[in-house]
């Protein structure tokens, strides 16, 4: 059963250069409980992939599904009622506080908001309880964000999104902020709170390895476009599409006698003006006429989805 | 101009440096005690957490620290010079930029937005080499060659925002070159880059210092990074060294509990969200550090005497100390 699902889905962005195409046709789907990790290089869409799906920007073509209805064109009105089934956590803590608030105030509003209490104390049960759960305690009800750690700001950014069980959250770098020691006990945090409120996620990050060590499936984005989606560990296992292997090369292990083996030239191309047949195809050592030409289509191949001439 | 030192000698020693912050809040810790030999014609990394002293060590070495500090304690040389004891104007004038540069973590904001990559390398070849204006033209398209820029006279009239975060880091390389430096602090430089792009500088990074025989203190809170390039590994915990050695020999044994749980707590290619290991409770605020080891209040294994006194590094073997009271004992 999908808890999210898309179809053809489609940002784009008006700018002085052109139409930028963050989002070029996406379909995608989370299932329920799962984790999908979605993987690419800064620029490729994945943040905007996760913000059109939550409604947070409004998508430029294609569908959108949530729990099989459509909410592609929900008015704002149903959109905020959406925030309470579905919901985001994004990069930097710090950034997603309100310096003036405490943690109660910001744990408070989402709950008074969606009126799913029916009195201060079992407000303040449920803050603590959700308080619990991420680690933290009774005590930094009182506190302000600058007097927290940056660990502690992501527990309550988590807490805030998580405190009205949503179905479905989009973890947008959760851990990029963070040092390796606190991003390790963050990870933990994510997976015993998906198994308590049974909640789906969509992890994006540029780090592959964390990515690999908590995705059930993974999507690997290119430039607006999916280019491999399927089973996490069959990915990072025999990754098919070059893009995805060349990409997966590149990251260093923490193993002095594992060195980067290949690596990809050039960069990504501007999204304004994408290559007109397979936008890897200038970076790709296995491109043929026809990658130039037509764009391929994302097609079932070795047990998973791609988007490659070679896999017809 | 200082003179050449040989391979595998030390050029930059820092000796039991211990150095103050004065804030509102109190006097913070920074260092308490830091011992760090970067050997000639070495890549040598600087690893820790958020904190940890690490940048505060790179900008004691160019005499770049804020009003507010105070070193109470230590010495730095720089082939066997004390950069401590050397006026301000003269480190200027002969060491930043001369002898020793550095690269920071966000070449965004190291480079000026109003004047294009090549006139800034050029200033550096002005103030250094030669004040012929083709000459100096010559070199910077050299320079940047040499750190592999695509089409260098593309890029020489180019404003930093026409380039992608990894070229303006290789900019900022080209610059150092320049300025035909034999120390090369980097702080940080691949944080801000993709994954792709950290394995190009990377590899650059690497092709440069075997030809050039470039020393370099490399600071990262990146594990991977560091098995990657580095030949010798510091491990700092909150403004003290916990352990030196060999990149094999730290990743294959390490001693030093921190050394342990840190390494466990970085992501690989086999562990799953259930093979991560954490380090307990946070790192300490330096305004009150704990007293003697200050890792004691997170460490597993911390006995009284960890509490009372300051363990001091160890030999365990050739290029391998270890600041552990029980490092013996560790399994």
């Amino acid at each position: 059963m999908n808890i999210v699902e898309t179809e053809d889905l489609k940002k784009f962005f008006s700018s002085k250069k052109g139409t930028v195409k963050a989002v070029n046709g996406v379909s995608i789907n989370v299932r329920e409980g799962e984790t999908l990790g979605i993987v690419g290089e800064s620029g490729c869409g994945k943040t905007t992939l996760g913000k059109t799906i939550l409604k947070l920007l409004q998508p430029t073509g294609g569908k959108i599904y949530f729990n099989g209805e459509d909410i592609t064109n929900c008015n704002e009105k149903e959109r905020r009622k959406l925030t309470k089934k579905m919901n985001i956590v994004f990069q930097d803590p710090a950034a997603s506080l309100n310096p003036q608030m405490t943690v109660y105030d910001h744990l408070r509003r989402p709950l008074e908001i969606h009126n799913v209490v029916d009195s201060e104390d079992d407000k303040i049960r449920r803050i603590i309880d959700i308080l619990n759960v991420m680690g933290l305690k009774a005590e930094h009800m009182i506190r302000f964000p600058h007097e927290l750690s940056g660990g502690q700001k992501q527990r309550v950014c988590i807490a805030r999104a998580m405190c009205l069980e949503p179905d479905f959250l989009v973890l947008d770098e959760p851990t990029s902020a963070l040092d390796v020691s606190v991003q390790s006990k963050i990870l933990k945090l994510l997976e015993r709170a998906k198994n308590k409120f049974d909640v789906s996620y969509m992890f994006i990050s540029h780090n592959i390895n964390l990515v690999r060590s908590i995705s059930d499936r993974l999507g690997v984005m290119y430039l607006g476009k999916l280019v491999e989606l399927g089973q996490a560990d069959e990915i990072f296992e025999n990754p098919e599409h070059p893009y995805t292997k060349a990409l997966f090369k590149s990251v260093p292990q923490p193993d002095p006698d594992q060195k980067i083996k290949a690596q990809l030239t050039g960069q990504v191309p501007s999204p304004v003006n994408p290559p007109k047949g397979c936008a890897f195809a200038p970076r790709c050592s296995l491109s043929e006429s026809v990658c130039e030409r037509d764009n391929p289509d994302l097609i079932a191949a070795y047990g998973r989805k791609i988007a490659c001439h070679r896999f017809k | 101009m200082c003179t050449k030192v040989n391979k595998g000698e030390p050029i930059l020693k820092i000796e039991d440096l211990e150095l103050d912050f004065l804030t509102e809040e109190g006097t913070v810790k920074a260092l308490d005690g830091i011992n760090i030999t970067v050997k000639q014609g070495e890549i040598h990394g600087l690893i820790g957490e958020t904190g940890c002293g690490k940048s505060v060590t790179s900008l004691a070495t160019l005499g770049l620290l804020s009003q507010n500090a105070r070193i109470r304690n230590g010495k730095i040389y720089y082939k066997g010079k004390d950069l401590l004891k050397m006026k301000k104007d003269k480190i200027r004038k002969e060491i930043r930029g001369n002898e020793i540069s550095m690269i920071f973590q966000d070449p965004g904001s190291s480079l000026n937005p109003a004047y294009t990559s090549g006139n800034q390398v050029m200033e550096s070849v002005v103030l250094y080499q030669t004040d012929n204006k083709n000459e100096s033209k010559r070199i910077v398209l050299d320079e940047l060659d040499r750190v592999k820029l695509p089409d260098p006279e593309d890029v020489f009239d180019k404003y930093p925002h026409h380039l992608s975060g990894g070229m303006k880091q290789r900019v900022m390389i080209a610059m150092m070159l320049a300025c035909k430096s034999e120390l090369l602090i980097a702080d940080e430089p691949t944080t801000a880059l993709d994954v792709s792009i950290q394995a190009q500088f990377l590899k650059v990074l690497d092709e440069l210092q075997e030809e050039y025989d470039l020393s370099l203190l490399y600071i990262t809170h990146d594990m991977a990074v560091v098995s990657e390039i580095c030949d010798i590994v510091t491990v700092m915990y909150a403004g003290q060294i916990a352990e030196t050695a060999d990149v094999n020999e730290l990743f294959k044994d390490p001693k030093h509990p921190y050394t342990i749980g840190l390494i466990h707590s970085v992501p690989g290619i086999e562990t799953s969200i259930e093979g991560f290991k954490t380090i307990p409770g946070t790192v300490p605020r330096l305004i009150n550090p704990p007293s003697g080891c200050r890792f004691n209040p997170r460490c597993e294994y911390a006995e009284e005497k960890c509490k009372n006194e300051k363990p001091q590094l160890e030999e365990v073997s050739e290029d391998h100390e270890v600041a552990c009271h029980f490092w013996r004992e560790i399994e």
